[in-house]
């Protein structure tokens, strides 16, 4: 697996607010995603792994975010050090963001055409009818039946999964080579949901992206992912691949997620074991592991010294202070 | 696949059907297309040169020669009036267009850019609000000295803060839309996404505010005339010709020089309102929801 880096992610430090008030969204987080690779970032709401991505896109609101430190390097740029200009040309064309609410990200008073069109017309200087077949043959490749008539309706004549697929049209317009999703399935009925993966599945292969799919739904991760980042309380605490996050989960968080899904092989009856207590309060970490309070292996340890990360095996890591515990327990963790 | 066939109107199509439908903002477009059409065909609807002197013929009541009497000098009221419909109407659109121009620029900057240019230019909103308005037309008026230009220039340069603010809100809202943020990521340039992306969306609430602008405009003008620092004499505006009614004989005794001036200010300023009524709540999108 040769394959040449295309995003590299270090010590990314995101925040909001300042002074008593400030809250770390993303803290210290590092990944890196080769070319063609699908990357998932896992993690509940308000994890940070939307905020992670968003930094990189330069998207984040400031005020009040600030990226505190942290270099995100594709194609040997810097992106959160080159000039707006320099980004804008960027985004859009090589890299693309797909978001979670198509209802509100396509504009309402523009046709679903034009908001094609556009964005062939600034990044490949396309314009009147080539710009347009393209858009057709974009529409057409995302499975909107009738692209040819679709093309001028405007976004809310379209169904949520045909939004979803415009957007997706939008995204990959330009032939981007890097293509962030941000829970584009989350809003969408779960048989909506299987047609849109299948879609960016088979969209990756033709076109070559790759892929950093969020997400806080592990079942869809495993559908589309090679390699798996969990985001906990804005830092990472797991990260491998599929199969060995799947098979061998080393961080309690990761473990809990896991057992908290349900399993056809479950008896009838069983109850789901969940992780007891509730997410920290960003704006008020616990100063150890942010996990250490709902963790049934926590120490004193735990509770007053960051975990460092620490390899488990080729290509998986997990920030925890306990892993030889995890390990002589054979993951089998004690929730009640 | 069976598929009936549904269009969907336009926005401004929406609109527009729902404006047919209040009925006193439909009545005053209708006396303001007639009094725009007396005042543009003028020629057509009198005989008389407006700045024609007939000293044989001074101070005249009503009557089938003149229909609305002469003033001073002689000149045809009612042919006055008209001729001075054009300017004062020029002056209200072309004095509301350029308030905003101004209004809309500095909104975007503000409200788009943020930070200091915001600082900025709410700073200078400030300033030109935090003065009477009526003074600062008074003195830029004393230097600049009475004329067409000059009016447009002082009413025009004077009353774009509110439109400003209102646009820098529309904007500082629109901003945060997730359509917006997915345009940026599409690496739109600015200058597109403001006016492709953002601009349509301020234009509803932006229409009814035009139209009080035009409205305020007239009425500035007029006040200016009145007081003798807007258009000059001879030519005729509704303002200037009302400066006849300081005379005390001529209010009292005289009032045909003053009324149709009057009248026409007082009719033109509220069907223009009414209009800008019916045009806000055609754009109100909270309405526009609620309709099939």
């Amino acid at each position: 697996m040769a394959a040449q880096l295309l995003l590299s992610v270090d010590g990314l430090t995101t925040s909001f607010g300042r002074g008593p008030d400030k809250v770390r969204a993303v803290a210290d987080m590092s990944f890196d995603l080769a070319e063609g690779e699908v990357l998932a970032i896992v993690g509940e709401s308000g994890s940070g792994k939307s905020v992670t991505m968003r930094s990189i896109m330069g998207i984040i609101p400031m005020p009040p975010g600030v990226i505190e430190s942290g270099t995100a390097f594709f194609d040997g740029a810097d992106l959160l050090a080159i000039d707006e200009e320099n980004l804008r040309r960027l985004r859009g064309k090589d890299i693309a963001m797909v978001f979670q609410d198509a209802m509100t990200s396509l504009n309402p008073v523009l046709t679903v055409g034009r908001q094609i069109t556009e964005v062939l017309e600034e990044h490949l200087g396309m314009t009147g009818k080539a710009a347009r077949d393209r858009a057709i043959s974009l529409l057409d490749e995302v499975g909107i039946p009738d692209a040819a008539h679709r093309i001028d309706e405007y976004p809310h004549q379209f169904s949520g999964g045909m939004r979803q697929r415009a957007m997706i049209a939008l995204a990959i317009a330009c032939g981007p080579r890097l293509l962030i999703a941000d829970e584009p399935t989350t809003a969408l009925d779960v048989t909506i949901q299987a047609q849109i993966i299948d879609l960016v599945v088979g969209l990756q292969t033709s076109h070559d992206m790759g892929i950093v799919w969020i997400s806080h739904d592990l079942g869809v991760v495993a559908r589309i992912a090679q390699k798996v980042i969990v985001m906990y309380a804005g830092r990472v605490v797991e990260r491998a691949t599929v199969e060995d996050l799947f098979d061998a989960p080393a961080h309690p968080y990761t473990i809990g997620l896991l057992a908290s899904l349900p399993r056809l092989d479950q008896e009838p009856g069983e109850h789901l074991d969940s992780i007891p207590g509730q997410p920290p309060n960003a704006s008020s970490l616990p100063p150890g592991c942010a996990f250490a309070p709902r963790c049934p292996l926590a120490t004193e340890t735990c509770r007053v010294e960051v975990p460092p990360v620490i390899t488990v095996g080729d290509g998986h890591h997990a920030a925890c202070h306990r892993l030889d515990e995890v390990r002589r327990r054979e993951g089998r963790l004690p929730w009640t | 696949m069976a598929m009936t066939e549904v269009t969907i109107d336009s926005p401004a199509k929406v609109a527009w059907r729902r404006f047919r439908q209040h009925r006193i903002a439909m009545v005053a477009l209708a006396v303001l297309g007639v009094i725009v059409i007396l005042c543009a065909f003028a020629p057509f609807f009198s005989g008389y040169d407006p700045l024609g002197l007939n000293m044989a013929a001074i101070r005249q009541p009503p009557s089938a020669d003149h229909w609305l009497g002469t003033d001073t000098l002689g000149r045809d009221i009612w042919t006055r009036t008209l001729y001075g419909g054009r300017v004062s109407l020029v002056i209200g659109l072309a004095a509301a267009f350029l308030s905003t121009i101004i209004g809309i620029v500095l909104g975007v900057i503000s409200g788009y850019f943020g930070k200091w240019a915001d600082m900025v230019v709410m700073r200078i909103t400030d300033v030109v609000m935090a003065f009477p308005p009526i003074i600062i037309m008074l003195t830029v008026a004393a230097f600049t000295g009475p004329g067409l230009v000059n009016v447009i220039f002082i009413i025009g340069g004077l009353r774009w803060p509110p439109t400003a603010r209102l646009v820098r809100g529309q904007i500082l809202q629109l901003r945060d839309q997730d359509f917006v943020t997915a345009a940026r990521t599409l690496g739109l340039t600015n200058a597109i996404i403001i006016t492709r992306h953002m601009l349509p969306h301020v234009v509803a609430p932006l229409v009814a505010n035009i139209t009080f602008a035009v409205s305020l405009a007239i009425l500035t003008e007029a006040g200016l005339s009145f007081l003798g620092l807007g258009v000059p004499l001879p030519t005729p505006t509704w303002g200037n010709m009302m400066e006849a009614a300081r005379d005390l004989r001529i209010m009292r005794e005289e009032p045909w020089m003053w009324i149709p001036p009057a009248i026409f200010t007082l009719t033109t300023v509220l069907c223009i309102n009414f209009v800008g009524d019916g045009l806000r709540d055609a754009f109100d999108p909270q309405q526009l929801i609620g309709e099939k």
